[in-house]
């Protein structure tokens, strides 16, 4: 059983909450206390005043690969399990958000689990989603108010049950109020009066004490203190209570006029339904919350906490922003950005430079980056005050009548704050024929670039590839093609003249430059090849080999000669056309050899260093085919983390690299250089030549030649010009 | 979706403050956000604009530090560009508050760097958090001497515009001094420009245009707000002897602001001087309010008309402009409103559709333009839709011109605001004055032959 017990601030909650929990355990059952108050003084009363490390605190201070849940569960007493969420200080952060945060850290380590009975001690009222947290579903299943005869504390106790409705409009969640006398006046019968009104029992009285003040003394529970106290008993009652399993009710909340009407002592009339004579129900056996999810392939690279001012490492691109420039890839789609303007703006921003770009640089025009559906709802502060999904709605309703049947809905950071839900839309849509697709990068939590790419691909890998309908044994997929980069079109050109050779068509592009009927279709194709190799592509290809059993080819679309000759072989044998392949292959061949005997000659023999960022087949390849003399090679990852480079970058070990490939240089004295990073060698000697190595080249036989090529022109151009001479007239102007 | 292209593909209120702020010379506007703000108003925003890196500042404070300074580039803090970095934050500083993270990077930020003034600026989630983050501020300000503006919000889904007005009131409102500044005896009057930023497309020749035909004049410019401006003339601001305001939407807080605390006059011209027509107009109203003679400068704007003529009657044998040439353009409505007075008034050509920018700015800048497109019997150009034109000179971003040639392929576009397609501008270049008259009329000429081309 969960419990959680709601009340206004200073009410008696924590006391309440300890006294009950331990009554709960001497009763023989495992209890954890979880205070949900940023002052984290909840389970006092049941630790004895230990010193409290709060989840949050917690969690900002410890690297996430070192934390461990036994260092916030404290013991109390009769064995009780004391959690303290804790919170930012008063004026700074969001509390609320706090809370979700630290129940998202209980269940991903399952700390709730091995409990019978949860008390949630929450502060004061239902003041945003963040403290809302334990009264949803998955969470509480019975809450108590506790409530005074004050004003103000019945005020409270209405509140929270609109809160309650808001959230569960007909769910029985509600066990009753739970009277905390402050000893004045007539309070008891306002209690009762109120309690009618919203149709709630009153579970059970505690009487101002004496009692309560003396175990808070002694840190301690009225049980432990002395069980045979009155007022323990009570709680030993309403422990037995809990433990037979308490009748429930919905949320039922007076109006706020009546509620005036009621704090003044006047008549009011009750909203209807609101007498106690709804049915009651038990409650159900206890169920575990819902666990966080776990990355496929999460890799487990050290970290370090946020705290510590090296503990960032910069990330480049929201999830918004990576989930958006994927989408608009599904040419027949609409995309509708739930978000400000202000992310939209930098996010069509982004995907229109390639357009912006291509046009100038080369009067290509791409249309995949000039998207013509695509929405926004614009976001103002209302919306992020008081939810946004009514205005999602608005521009969905708007597209779907404008004929749209497919929209791929990508959330940023606002509606996450504010907790917009889009699941009801997404129903009303299909009802009316318009599918919706929901990317849920709301939030700053939901990551960076790449994490958004991925819920967008997962998204429509999940929800929009169909049965097979008309198996096509001749095609292909394309998976994971890099969207971002002005090689892409190079890249699938070259390989489409490959698949052509073969007599293999292309079924499916997922996700770059397709259509959704194209993406439904995914599974007609026998098999697919990823385009690039990283830890995101290996989470996606598992995801497609695990729900649909597809088929991948081995490795990724080929550099250089030898691995594209491996990839057509390949190829051949699954389509059975062999022929073809060793046919296409032999041909390239013979024009390989005479471009790289042509190359050789500039090449062969020449003193050089190589300084990578991670490892590059194709580099290999062509030093060798060229002959070089390599005598130093320097690429500080291994080959079995590709996707680590750019974290490298930002790392003290750079540094460390780029000294001692420094040193070499001067030692080994080279002729040339070529590395992945130049700023390695930022002031090369006199006759060194510097050739920066992309780290991808045109794919296909002849995209790593064409590179060498590159490089001859450069090194037979090797002009400085005597503009670096006015370096000093700059100064004397500019600087 | 057409409406909703052209909104999406157009710059909002926080680029608006941040283009402002960095205005400045030599000072830093951090934005206090993650690490996707972090991309897209520091990386982003030199992507977007002319400057490319930022590294280089259009009246050219480029260091040799800054230009090669990778170390710096690599820090958490920046992405491409020194002078817009970002606190780079993550989802606990939601919870914890920011005050932690943004004292780090301006520690780290600061640290081997003289600003001139630091900037922060909230981002749209923390905008939300309401902090009290000027004890900090002050704080840093008092420990390096550096004085500080902070903008808690500049609304969620606001335009450039409207971001822009009211960053430079904020600033004028913190720095200016309120007293008029003593003026040197026998010195040349002098004015303040505003409504220049760097999403015009040409801003570095813009403002050597306007600076030339005011020094015709015999009037100095004592500073262009937030175009690359030194905070101490701001605080000077009043030493000039009036404000010049050139686009309503653009000044339209700032109007009132400089109303209500100037003590010197405002002069509101409210467009910018496109077409000599309108040049004229301008040089004679700034003259006229500080009575100074604009002679040199009448005749400068005479020479520039005999060279319209000339190139037009040599092309056209004085028939003038093809009558089946048609324009389409988009921008603020005062910025239209200088485009068809020269492209329509004055050149004779008809446009197809005005794309009315930032409408609802409610400044003032759309009652010029609907009486000179009645008067010129187009209005119907304001209600057709941009994106579906073909067979014009479109004048706008490059977005737009991209949009539509993805429709028609027959288009001219003329870039007259930011983003751009990338050209690199060695000279520079402007739509403004005597020397955007031409560069205009070049343009158009060479359009003109472009779409004939395509028949």
């Amino acid at each position: 059983m969960q419990i959680a017990v709601y009340g206004k601030g200073g009410i008696g909650k924590s006391t309440v909450s300890a006294n009950l929990s331990a009554a709960l355990a001497l009763k023989g059952e495992k209890v954890l206390q979880i205070g949900c108050d940023p002052k984290h003084d909840s389970t006092r009363l049941l630790h004895h005043g230990q010193k409290v490390v709060t989840v949050l605190d917690y969690i900002l201070n410890t690297p996430e690969d070192a934390q461990d849940p036994k260092a916030i569960l404290m013991q109390g007493f009769s064995g009780t399990g004391c959690i303290e969420a804790g919170g930012p200080k008063p004026g700074m952060g969001c509390a609320g958000r706090g809370i979700l945060t630290c129940f998202e850290f209980l269940n991903k380590h399952s700390v709730l689990d091995p409990y019978g009975t949860i008390v949630y001690d929450v502060l004061g009222d239902v003041v945003c989603g963040g403290f809302a947290v334990p009264a949803r579903k998955r969470y509480a299943e019975a809450v108590y108010i506790v409530s005074s005869g004050e004003a103000m504390s019945l005020y409270a106790a209405n509140n929270i049950l609109q809160g309650i409705r808001n959230l569960d409009p007909d769910g029985r969640r509600i066990a009753g109020i739970i009277y905390n006398s402050r000893g004045s006046g007539d309070e008891k019968s306002r209690v009762f009066e109120f309690a009618e009104a919203v149709g709630l029992p009153v579970c059970v009285s505690i009487p101002r004490s004496e009692a309560f003040s003396k175990a808070e003394k002694l840190a301690c529970t009225l049980a432990e203190l002395d069980g045979s106290y009155e007022e323990a008993q009570l709680f030993s009652g309403l422990a037995e209570m809990i433990l037979q399993g308490p009748e429930l009710f919905t949320a039922q909340p007076v109006s706020e006029e009546a509620m005036e009407l009621f704090l003044q002592g006047k008549p009011f009339n009750v909203t209807p339904g609101g007498k106690a004579t709804r049915p009651a129900l038990s409650a159900s056996a206890p169920s575990a919350p819902a666990k966080g999810s776990v990355s496929v392939n999460a890799a487990p690279a050290k970290k370090k906490a946020l705290s510590d001012p090296f503990g960032r490492v910069p990330l480049f691109g929201c999830a918004f922003r990576g989930a958006v420039d994927l989408a608009v890839h599904v040419k027949d789609a609409a995309v509708l950005c739930h978000a400000p303007k202000s992310c939209t703006w930098y996010a069509v921003n982004g995907i229109t430079s390639y357009s912006r770009r291509g046009l100038f640089d080369r009067g290509v025009l791409y249309p995949a980056f000039i998207p013509r559906q695509f929405g926004c709802t614009d976001i103002d502060i209302h919306d992020a005050v008081y939810g946004g999904a009514g205005h999602a709605r608005e521009k969905s309703l708007e597209l779907a009548d404008r004929g749209i049947k497919t929209i791929i809905a990508v959330t940023a950071c606002i509606p996450g704050l504010s907790g917009d839900d889009l699941e009801p839309l997404k129903e009303e849509l299909k009802a009316r024929g318009t599918d919706m697709y929901i990317v849920r990068t709301d939030g700053v939590e939901a990551g960076d670039y790449n994490d958004g790419m991925a819920l967008c691909y997962r998204t429509l890998a999940d929800e929009a590839i169909q049965a097979p309908d008309a198996p096509d044994a001749d095609s292909i997929n394309i998976v994971y093609e890099q969207t971002w980069s002005s090689r892409t079109d190079g890249d699938y050109e070259a390989m489409k003249r490959i698949f052509d050779a073969l007599g293999i068509k292309v079924n499916c592009r997922f996700l770059c430059a397709t259509s959704i009927e194209d993406v439904r279709r995914f599974r007609n194709a026998p098999c697919s090849i990823m385009a690039r190799r990283d830890r995101l592509g290996a989470e996606l290809k598992a995801f497609l080999q695990n729900k649909y059993g597809c088929r991948f080819v081995d490795g990724c679309f080929p550099e250089g000669f030898k691995q594209t000759a491996d990839l057509v072989c390949q190829l051949g044998k699954l389509y059975s056309k062999e022929r073809r392949a060793e046919a296409l292959i032999s041909e390239n061949l013979g024009l390989y050899r005479a471009v790289m005997a042509e190359l050789k000659e500039r090449f062969c023999g020449t003193r050089t260093m190589v300084f990578l960022s991670r490892k590059n087949d194709w580099l290999a390849e062509l030093t060798e085919d060229l002959g070089l003399d390599v005598v130093c090679a320097c690429v500080p990852q291994s080959a079995g983390a590709p996707d680590t480079g750019w974290g490298r970058r930002f790392s003290a070990g750079w540094a460390e690299d780029r000294d001692r490939f420094a040193k070499k240089t001067s030692e080994l004295d080279p002729e040339l250089i070529l590395t992945s990073d130049p700023s390695v060698v930022p002031d090369p000697r006199q006759g060194v030549s510097v050739i920066t190595v992309p780290g991808s080249v045109l794919k296909g036989f002849f995209g790593a030649a064409e590179e060498a090529r590159k490089w001859a022109r450069l090194l037979d151009a090797d002009i400085k010009g005597r503009w670096r001479d006015d370096r000093s007239v700059f100064e004397k102007y500019y600087s | 979706m057409t409406d909703q292209y052209l909104r999406n593909t157009t710059p909002d209120s926080i680029s608006g403050a941040v283009s402002a702020c960095r205005g400045i010379k030599n000072s830093l506007v951090l934005i206090n956000g993650p690490h996707g703000c972090k991309t897209y108003y520091s990386f982003g925003m030199g992507q977007t604009l002319p400057k490319a890196s930022d590294l280089w500042g259009i009246r050219g404070e480029l260091s040799v530090k800054d230009a090669f300074a990778d170390d710096l580039l690599r820090s958490q803090y920046h992405t491409g560009s020194v002078h817009v970095p970002a606190t780079n934050l993550r989802y606990e500083d939601f919870i914890f508050g920011t005050a932690g993270q943004l004292r780090r990077a301006l520690d780290t930020v600061l640290q081997d760097r003289d600003y001139s003034l630091i900037t922060v600026i909230q981002a749209p989630g923390t905008s939300l958090l309401s902090e009290s983050l000027e004890p900090l501020l002050e704080d840093v300000s008092d420990r390096t001497g550096i004085p500080y503006l902070y903008i808690e919000s500049t609304g969620l889904s606001g335009n450039f515009d409207k971001g822009y007005d009211d960053a430079v009131v904020k600033l004028l409102d913190r720095f200016a001094r309120k007293a008029p500044a003593v003026k040197r005896t026998g010195a040349r009057p002098s004015v303040n420009l505003f409504g220049l930023h760097d999403y015009q497309r040409y801003l570095e020749g813009d403002l050597e245009e306007i600076t030339r035909l005011l020094d015709l004049c015999g009037i100095d410019v004592n500073l262009a707000i937030c175009a690359d401006c030194r905070l101490e003339d701001i605080r000077d601001l009043y030493a000039a002897d009036a404000n010049v305001l050139l686009t309503a939407e653009r000044c339209g807080s700032t109007r009132d602001h400089l109303r209500k605390n100037s003590p010197i006059p405002v002069i509101d011209v409210g467009w910018m001087p496109v077409g000599p027509d309108l040049t004229e107009r301008f040089v004679k109203q700034v003259s006229g309010a500080l009575g100074t003679d604009c002679g040199p400068a009448q005749k400068y704007i005479e020479k520039t008309r005999a060279k319209i003529f000339y190139h037009i009657a040599k092309r056209t044998g004085g028939r003038g402009l093809p009558k089946d040439v048609r324009y389409a353009a988009e921008g603020e409505a005062s910025m239209l409103y200088a485009f068809a007075d020269y492209l329509t008034g004055y050149l004779g050509i008809v446009p197809e559709a005005l794309h009315v920018l930032f409408d609802g700015t409610d400044t003032g800048g759309e009652e010029p333009l609907c009486t000179l497109l009645k008067e010129a019997g187009c209005e119907k150009a304001l209600k057709s839709d941009i994106s579906k034109v073909k067979d014009v000179i479109l004048l706008g971003t490059a977005n737009t011109i991209a949009h539509v040639l993805s429709y028609s392929g027959n288009v001219f576009g003329i870039e007259t605001m930011c983003p751009s397609s990338g050209y690199i501008d060695v000279l520079p270049k402007t739509c403004l004055g005597c020397t955007g008259s031409l560069f205009l009329l070049e343009q158009i000429l060479n359009g003109m032959r472009l779409l004939r081309a395509w028949e």
